[in-house]
């Protein structure tokens, strides 16, 4: 008997099995995909973290370290790749003499780079001309001293000569001249202005008697790390521990892979409350989803229990015999969904999943299948044998679900809405990772913002749907094509607790999808406007700062191009910081450069370049330069700049505000100032910088033909994208969204039409009998799409209400991922769009079927 | 003559119900049908309100498919609807005023003895009393043909006997065509007319 009925309840129902199977199978999929997102994710930040590093460590020589000692010692070192010696030697300047005239720097560093060094550590030099191996000036260096290749530079102190044969970029000067050794918290130091890059052989004959700092620069095998960045960084600081200890204080060890790994400690966190607030109701979703479609053999199964009873089945054997059923559903749906969540998580994450989470998610899923199966009939299995015709009943709720009746949407809203006020009115930071320090501190009280509005949102949903669908519609005094408003509309009353509940389940599956959509377009704009940043504008035309050889604003103006501003990139002296001076012209900068509120603390950017526009000699600072240097807005400064002949000279200001970000500006101190000042106070008005604003931005760096000397950069090049892309950017982010909104749509229009479809399935009696009494089919139709339009209008509206608040406070509460942070939530319209028909469409499409099927007239329907 | 019955079979599955079945019912005839359970009384009468094909022969009716109305063995009441509202449903999908709809309604419940349950869901009502809301319903509608399986099979033996009569008297009041399927002999005696299935 037990096959038997397993088999007849399995294999003459397909329908019922197959759409139980897929319910379950799609949660599987989701579950499996996601738990793999969070466990590669870590791998992910870690290489991403890892291939940041240009070299690993820095170990610097003490007075009494023996190199022999500390190679042999590095060798030693699991993972050990390679090692470099690097001298640095600090000498009192440099002295260039060319047809302008003889240029002399302030404190200067001879660096001393094997041969072979731009291949070990191809991260740290960029080279910008190139004239044969030797001698290399930094470009900042290079423009100070008017020189070139092939001049010829003098190092003050020793007063030997050397010619240079290349100009480079240090893209990580901040590292390649860290102070080895400082104490933990004391800041990174400013590199230095002026660099020579020299072969190791002509060191000491240029540093003469100036004392040489002597580095090793390691790299280090970055496959054996463990995948978490925290482990990581720890494992990395567990042997730098030890290498100290054998050098026994033979060196210091500069960490740069564990400091970019702790970096990646953030991105992780970010990443896993990214899965806490968006994943997880998702999740949430995908079971109540897989709960409405198995729920659909309740009916049945209630009916099987009741006659199972009376043939006199004990109820432990009448449980066995549905739990095998639903044990049946469960393996199918574990087995469809691990199979599912290969490809899933390969077109969304780019890798498969891994088989732990596809082993535990094929056990929630028949779990999932056994709990909604067996749970409903449970209370039947105690006492006498059930009715089978009263257990074949649809029981419509007549009273609203215990939630509702304890005001919990509302309880939890104001909660929601209290802990949201108490955490961000003071600004806050959800993730906290201070520098230097392997601890890492999440404030995971203000994820209970968002996490509270989920079901209060969703609770809120199912009260105001009730509530509308209340209103009774009075019979029209005529109404000769049997329409039936009143009727349709008594039904829908009737039934608006199920339709409301059917509302709420389709409000939060597009909740969830618009939240995510939001937060992810957000994410998008505000990385976009990271990129631009970084290259200046939509297109960046540049030449060195301080160039005597400015840009032409024509070379800019090609088809394409929409607005070109132009910028006078100039290095001033802020009292000893060399500083770098952007003169704009304030009132159209806007045209051409990113401009957002977050740049201008305390006031709206328009309102700050206005008062920079009406202000000739005004100065914009940074929030450093104005707390060093005791300055508030109002204030005089005088800044030196150099004139038309090189020599720095005075210059006037007056501070009219501060500012964090601006296009092309490194991220620590820099100025902005009007250009005709600048030009009128120096005499010099070379432009440095042309910013173009385009449509197409590769087409229109394409058309534009620069001279030699300058660098034309758009914003869809590779190289902008990684210099800003953080961890996330590059690819879990976009994994994680991809996800989330397939498989919203996909639940989204999944309840749509189930909710519909199984209203439609439990009326069938009531429309069989309708049809009996002549209801033409448009009649009977018109019941279907009354509940149709009830239940798609409700879910529609609860799911923007629901999406929009979540993305609201997600992109508030998660502000610290977002770099610049956003001045608003970015809406992707088009996506919107596209969800809110897909659902309305499938609705509509259900219901259109439905009526269709229901054209049939089947008297069995109608029988004992 | 309303239909006629020209040689029809009707099967369930491989079983024959009944085979090469013939009659005729004039209009006003008050029929009862009777016969053993599995006779096929559901099916002849699914056969003569056009809802079921039968295997083989024919069945003319002489009244337009509106005129024609079946009480299934189930109320089949819409349960959102008041008892007043499911009794006005025949009228109203015909395009009749809801006021005059729901008077009939009103009428035809108060003479199967639902007066004070107009207002009542199904839910709110026992089965027999369902029972008689489904047949105020067709009542109201003043079929030509009516069909009734099994309409007092949940009624105690006194409201069944009571509603039975409502329903001959109306019908021959209206000079409506009934046959009402049962297996109570007693209600069977009652009508003038009677059909019998060989099981």
């Amino acid at each position: 008997m037990n096959v038997r009925y397993v088999l007849s309840a399995v294999v003459r129902r397909p329908l019922e099995t197959l759409a139980a199977a897929v319910a379950v199978a799609v949660t599987v999929a989701l579950l499996a995909s996601l738990g793999s997102f969070v466990s590669r994710t870590g791998s992910r930040l870690t290489v991403a973290a890892s291939a940041r590093v240009p070299v690993d460590w820095q170990v610097q020589l003490t007075p009494s370290g023996d190199l022999t000692a500390a190679q042999r010692a590095l060798s030693a070192v699991p993972g050990f790749v390679g090692a470099r010696e690097v001298d640095y030697a600090r000498v009192p300047g440099l002295v260039s003499t060319g047809p302008g005239g003889t240029r002399t720097t302030g404190a200067a560093y001879v660096v001393a780079l094997p041969a072979d060094y731009a291949s070990f550590a191809p991260d740290e030099l960029r080279s910008l001309l190139v004239d044969g191996a030797g001698a290399a000036l930094q470009q900042q260096t290079a423009a100070n001293l008017s020189a070139t290749t092939g001049s010829t530079v003098r190092v003050l102190g020793s007063g030997a000569a050397v010619v240079v044969h290349q100009v480079v970029d240090l893209p990580k000067a901040d590292s390649f001249f860290q102070v080895v050794g400082a104490p933990a918290g004391s800041g990174a130091s400013a590199p230095p202005d002026n660099v020579l890059l020299v072969p190791p052989a002509d060191l000491h004959r240029l540093a003469g008697s100036a004392a040489v700092v002597r580095q090793l620069h390691v790299r280090l095998a970055h496959d054996q790390l463990p995948h978490d960045p925290a482990q990581a960084a720890d494992e990395v600081t567990r042997r730098v521990n030890h290498l100290v200890v054998s050098l026994a204080g033979g060196a210091l060890v500069g960490d740069n892979l564990s400091a970019s790994l702790s970096g990646a400690r953030e991105d992780a966190l970010y990443s896993r409350l990214l899965v806490l607030l968006l994943g997880v109701p998702g999740l949430v979703l995908a079971a109540i989803v897989a709960a409405l479609v198995v729920a659909l053999r309740n009916q049945r199964q209630r009916r099987d229990l009741a006659l199972l009873r009376l043939r006199g089945a004990t109820p432990t054997r009448a449980a066995a015999l549905l739990g095998a059923v639903a044990a049946v559903d469960g393996v199918l749906g574990a087995v469809l969904g691990s199979a599912a969540s290969w490809p899933v998580a390969r077109l969304a994450l780019g890798q498969p999943p891994s088989g732990a989470w596809i082993a535990t998610a094929a056990v929630a899923g028949l779990l999932v299948a056994l709990l909604v199966e067996l749970v409903p009939v449970a209370r039947l299995l105690r006492g006498e044998a059930p009715s089978v015709r009263v257990e074949a009943i649809e029981q419509l709720p007549t009273r609203d679900p215990l939630p509702l009746r304890l005001g919990l949407d509302v309880v939890l809203l104001a909660a929601s809405g209290l802990v949201w006020w108490l955490t961000s009115r003071n600004g806050y930071q959800v993730v906290v990772v201070p520098e230097g320090v392997p601890v890492a501190s999440v404030n995971y009280a203000a994820l209970l913002g968002p996490a509270l509005a989920w079901p209060g949102g969703a609770l809120l949903v199912w009260r105001l749907t009730a509530l509308a669908l209340r209103r009774h519609r009075r019979a029209p005094r005529q109404d000769p094509y049997g329409r039936l408003p009143d009727l349709r509309n008594a039904v829908v009353r009737h039934r608006r607790r199920v339709i409301a509940r059917g509302a709420t389940a389709l409000a939060l599956a597009l909740g969830v999808t618009l939240a995510a959509a939001v937060f992810t377009a957000t994410y998008d704009q505000q990385a976009r406007v990271d990129v631009a940043l970084t290259v200046g504008s939509d297109v960046a035309v540049t030449v060195p700062a301080d160039s005597a050889t400015g840009l032409d604003p024509a070379v800019a103006r090609v088809p394409g191009a929409t607005a070109v501003e132009q910028v006078s990139h100039r290095l001033a002296y802020v009292g000893p910081d060399l500083q770098d001076l952007y003169a704009v012209d304030a009132r159209t900068i806007g045209r051409a450069a990113p401009l957002q509120d977050a740049f201008t603390p305390g006031s709206s950017v328009s309102t700050v370049l206005r008062k920079l526009a009406t202000t000739p000699d005004g100065a914009l600072l940074s929030q450093e330069t104005l707390h060093d240097y005791q300055l508030r807005p109002g204030d005089p400064v005088r800044l030196r700049l150099r004139d038309t002949t090189g020599a720095y000279r005075t210059v006037p200001f007056h501070v009219v505000g501060v500012v964090t970000e601006f296009a092309t500006a490194p991220r620590d101190s820099f100025v902005i100032a009007n250009r005709s000042y600048v030009a009128q106070a120096t005499g010099r008005s070379a432009v440095q910088t042309l910013l173009v604003r385009t449509s197409s931005p590769a087409a229109v760096a394409h058309r534009i033909h620069a001279p030699a000397d300058a660098t034309v950069d758009n914003i869809t090049s590779a190289h902008a994208n990684v210099a800003s892309a953080s961890g996330l950017a590059a690819g879990s982010l976009a994994g994680l969204s991809r996800l989330l909104l397939g498989f919203g749509v996909f639940l989204a229009t999944v309840a749509a039409a189930l909710v519909l479809a199984v209203g439609a399935v439990a009326r069938r009696p009531s429309l069989t009998a309708l049809a009996l009494l002549g209801a033409a089919p448009r009649q009977r139709a018109g019941f279907l799409w009354s509940e149709s339009r009830a239940l798609l209008g409700a879910g529609l509206l609860g799911g923007a209400s629901i999406g929009t608040l979540l993305a609201y406070e997600l992109v508030k509460d998660l502000n610290g991922i977002f770099d610049p942070p956003p001045q608003h939530p970015a809406i992707p319209w088009a996506f919107v769009l596209s969800a809110v028909v897909a659902v309305t469409a499938a609705g509509a499409a259900a219901t259109w079927t439905l009526a269709r099927l229901g054209r049939r007239i089947d008297p069995s329907a109608l029988r004992d | 003559m309303i239909a006629e019955v020209k040689g029809v079979t009707a099967r369930f599955g491989s079983r024959t119900l009944f085979e090469g079945l013939s009659f005729g019912l004039a209009e006003g005839d008050l029929c009862s049908l009777v016969g053993r359970s599995g006779s096929g009384k559901t099916t002849l009468l699914l056969v003569l309100a056009g809802l079921l094909q039968p295997a083989s022969g024919q069945v003319v009716r002489h009244v337009p498919d509106t005129a024609v109305a079946y009480v299934p063995q189930a109320p089949s009441l819409v349960p959102e609807l008041t008892a007043a509202q499911n009794a006005s449903l025949a009228l109203r999908v015909r395009g009749e005023d809801p006021a005059v709809a729901l008077a009939e309604a009103r009428n035809a419940l108060s003479s199967v003895g639902l007066e004070d349950a107009w207002d009542a869901l199904p839910a709110q009502l026992s089965r027999g009393m369902q029972q008689r809301v489904a047949l105020a319903r067709v009542l109201a509608a003043k079929p030509r043909f009516l069909l009734a399986d099994e309409p007092t099979g949940t009624l105690d033996q006194d409201t069944g006997h009571h509603v039975v009569g409502v329903l001959l008297a109306t019908c021959a009041a209206l000079g409506t065509t009934l046959v009402v399927a049962t297996h109570d002999e007693d209600l069977a005696a009652r009508f003038p007319k009677r059909l019998e299935l060989a099981a």
